[in-house]
């Protein structure tokens, strides 16, 4: 048996399969095997699995096109091994990205993850970092322990599936990414786990992420699917961390006002663009969510302002006032917090 | 085959056996079933065993990955799904409907039957067919239809899929979009039944609040749907944002009754949020007002008599 299972759910994704398979062949750490799951493509995809005639990499079909979730909460059944990762098929690792962590979980027999930096890649933008490098400093030791790690993601994902290796018995305590979260599913894993496994972390680019422009996240967008998300996360975390399961001091708290911010945040966007009913409707959601007094009252003015700017004779007004509210809000925040 | 019917289990073996034996009595029997089965735990996969259903295919996820999941993997065995029973002839003598719909039965533990259908919105006497927009406007207050009582062409599901991000609303979503589509047939006769559970209703907390998301994401994904002149009644988002107010209002009062205060506080304030009608916004302030009150310790032993009051104002 392989150290590593390798899981890639792939749908219609031929143009970058290749790539995707070939950053796995091209590892320095070579005990592993892939499972394509095929989510029913209509493309070429198939044959490009079939022409590389690698018989470590093996394919399940779908008879039809279902979630993403799903299909990887069907993958997961096809690991016995003792570590495992999920690669997009539009994602792709530098070579050393498994000797790297598989080196970081035998080195700390606590950790259930391990994670590094990943490179964003969006066509027409250069590249940014993203990882959980970024809040935990790795000078003070690669382990983020426990309640740290959901701590310090609370109030964003910093963490692609693609920089991710895990021990299998992490999904045996967490045996499925929510079904219902299509766009946020990892996030809310990574935010269970880590309050209550460490997570091994480092700096090292170890892998790639590809952002498209056109693809689901912009039909998600135009739906608010993120924010039915966003607030979907909020609602499940506030019922499973609730008293004693509380991952660190004031978790439900700090998870609501993080997605009352995200909610504003994407409010302030569409009023940016001119969609005022849409920027009312989400400032009242954040209103709903909003944890305590403070953050209520900022939706609240929130709302009010897009109703008498956004629109009308002070839509001239609307720019200079929303750059300065974006300016003062951190500092209104942590007085009323 | 013109019938392909098509169920979801998980962990249903103590139900199994008699929803099985409904379908081997039916007095059409151009049937095959396929059954999918969601990595039960429990022994629904001897039972299915033990029935003996003849044209039974069993399909088997190695894990447990949810009730739309399932029913769409299932769709990929369907062939040729048309018609069952008296519903057969229904949907035989409109060609144009998608969807036909019977009364069902809903069987609780410890509460009287009650009965769901169209038919409490539309008077059957003067034809079955119901016209695409008078059942999209009884759908969009509240979801009246029952899957069992559901016989759907195979063309819907070609067309759409259960929207798997939707565990609570994603069949509501469905008999909206396949309303909007075509007519629908409807029967007041009483030819389906489902099993209500006392468990449904203590996975409390998580699971209300969660089917409120549910509700506002199916907005959401109606509202870019039917933009630009494609809603198939006047103002049909603003309709279903009041139905699903009302829902979510009804949730608040079935959890004070059930005490959990900070539940219902949660569900207030999300109606207050989405409420469009002056009504409403009244209704869901002073239910906000008077949970908050409720919540002092001093007024615990109030609660069950202003909760009362409070239902038959409602």
């Amino acid at each position: 048996m392989s150290q590593v299972t390798v899981l890639v759910p792939n749908y219609n994704g031929a143009a970058y399969l290749r790539e995707c398979l070939e950053s796995i062949r091209a590892q320095t750490f070579e005990d592993w095997e892939v499972v394509v799951g095929d989510n029913a493509s209509t493309d070429a995809s198939l044959s490009i699995v079939a022409a590389l005639a690698d018989r470590r990499i093996r394919t399940v079909r779908r008879p039809r096109t279902i979630g993403w979730v799903a299909n990887v909460n069907l993958l997961m059944a096809e690991a016995s091994t003792p570590y495992i990762a999920i690669l997009h098929a539009d994602d792709w690792w530098e070579p050393a990205f498994l000797e790297t962590t598989v080196s970081m979980l035998q080195a700390a027999p606590r950790s259930l993850v391990a994670t590094g930096a990943g490179r964003i890649v969006r066509t027409g933008r250069p590249a940014e970092l993203t990882g959980l490098f970024q809040a935990w400093a790795v000078s003070q030791g690669s382990t983020c322990p426990a309640g740290e790690v959901a701590r310090l993601l609370t109030p964003r994902n910093l963490i692609p599936s693609a920089t991710v290796l895990t021990r299998a018995e992490l999904y045996r305590r967490f045996p499925r990414y929510e079904p219902a979260l299509s766009l946020l599913g990892d996030w809310l894993m990574w935010l269970r786990a880590g309050g209550v496994a460490d997570f091994e972390v480092t700096n090292q680019v170890l892998a790639n992420y590809r952002v498209h422009a056109a693809n689901q996240s912009a039909f998600a967008e135009a739906n608010n699917l993120w924010a039915m998300d966003v607030l979907r996360v909020g609602l499940i975390l506030q019922a499973e961390w609730a008293g004693t399961a509380s991952p660190y001091p004031g978790a439900t708290r700090a998870i609501a006002a993080a997605v009352a911010n995200d909610l504003i945040e994407r409010a302030a966007l569409r009023l940016e663009r001119g969609d005022q009913a849409t920027a009312r409707r989400l400032a009242r959601l954040a209103w709903a969510m909003a944890p305590t007094a403070g953050q209520r009252t900022l939706a609240r003015i929130g709302e009010l302002g897009i109703r008498l700017f956004g629109g009308g004779p002070l839509a001239r007004l609307r720019e200079p006032l929303s750059g300065m509210a974006r300016r003062v809000k951190p500092a209104v925040e942590r007085s009323l917090m | 085959m013109s019938v392909t019917i098509l169920m979801p289990v998980y962990n249903g073996a103590a139900f199994l056996a008699r929803s099985l034996k409904s379908i081997s009595g039916q007095s059409y029997g151009d049937w095959r079933v396929v059954i999918g089965d969601d990595g039960s735990t429990d022994d629904s996969l001897a039972v299915i065993e033990r029935s003996g259903l003849p044209r039974l295919t069993l399909r088997r996820n190695p894990r447990n990955i949810g009730w739309a999941q399932t029913v769409n993997l299932l769709l990929a065995e369907v062939d040729t799904a048309e018609f069952l029973g008296t519903v057969t002839a229904m949907l035989d003598r409109t060609p144009a409907s998608l969807l036909a719909v019977t009364a069902a039965r809903a069987v609780h533990p410890s509460r009287p039957d009650a009965v769901w259908g169209l038919h409490q919105g539309f008077s059957v006497e003067k034809g079955s067919t119901c016209p695409s927009p008078v059942a999209v406007s009884l759908l969009l207050p509240t979801d009246p239809i029952r899957c069992p009582a559901v016989l759907a062409r195979s063309e819907l599901y070609r067309r759409y899929s259960f929207d798997e991000s939707l565990p609570y609303a994603c069949d509501w979503l469905m008999w909206l979009r396949a309303a909007a589509m075509a007519s629908v047939e409807v029967s007041a006769e009483v030819l389906a039944n489902f099993q209500l559970h006392e468990a449904s209703q203590t996975t409390g907390f998580i699971r209300a609040n969660l089917t409120t998301i549910d509700m506002l994401r199916m907005v959401e994904v109606l509202r870019t749907e039917w933009a630009d002149g494609r809603e198939p009644v006047k103002d049909a988002i603003g309709k279903l944002t009041v139905g699903i107010t009302n829902e979510i209002l009804a949730d608040a009062g079935l959890k004070i009754e059930a005490g959990d205060l900070a539940g219902a506080e949660v569900q207030l304030r999300f109606a207050r949020a989405i409420a469009l009608s002056v009504r409403q916004s009244v209704l869901s302030l002073a239910g906000h007002r008077a949970v908050g009150l409720l919540r002092l310790p001093l007024m615990a032993s109030l609660r069950t008599p202003i909760t009362q009051l409070g239902r038959r104002l409602w």
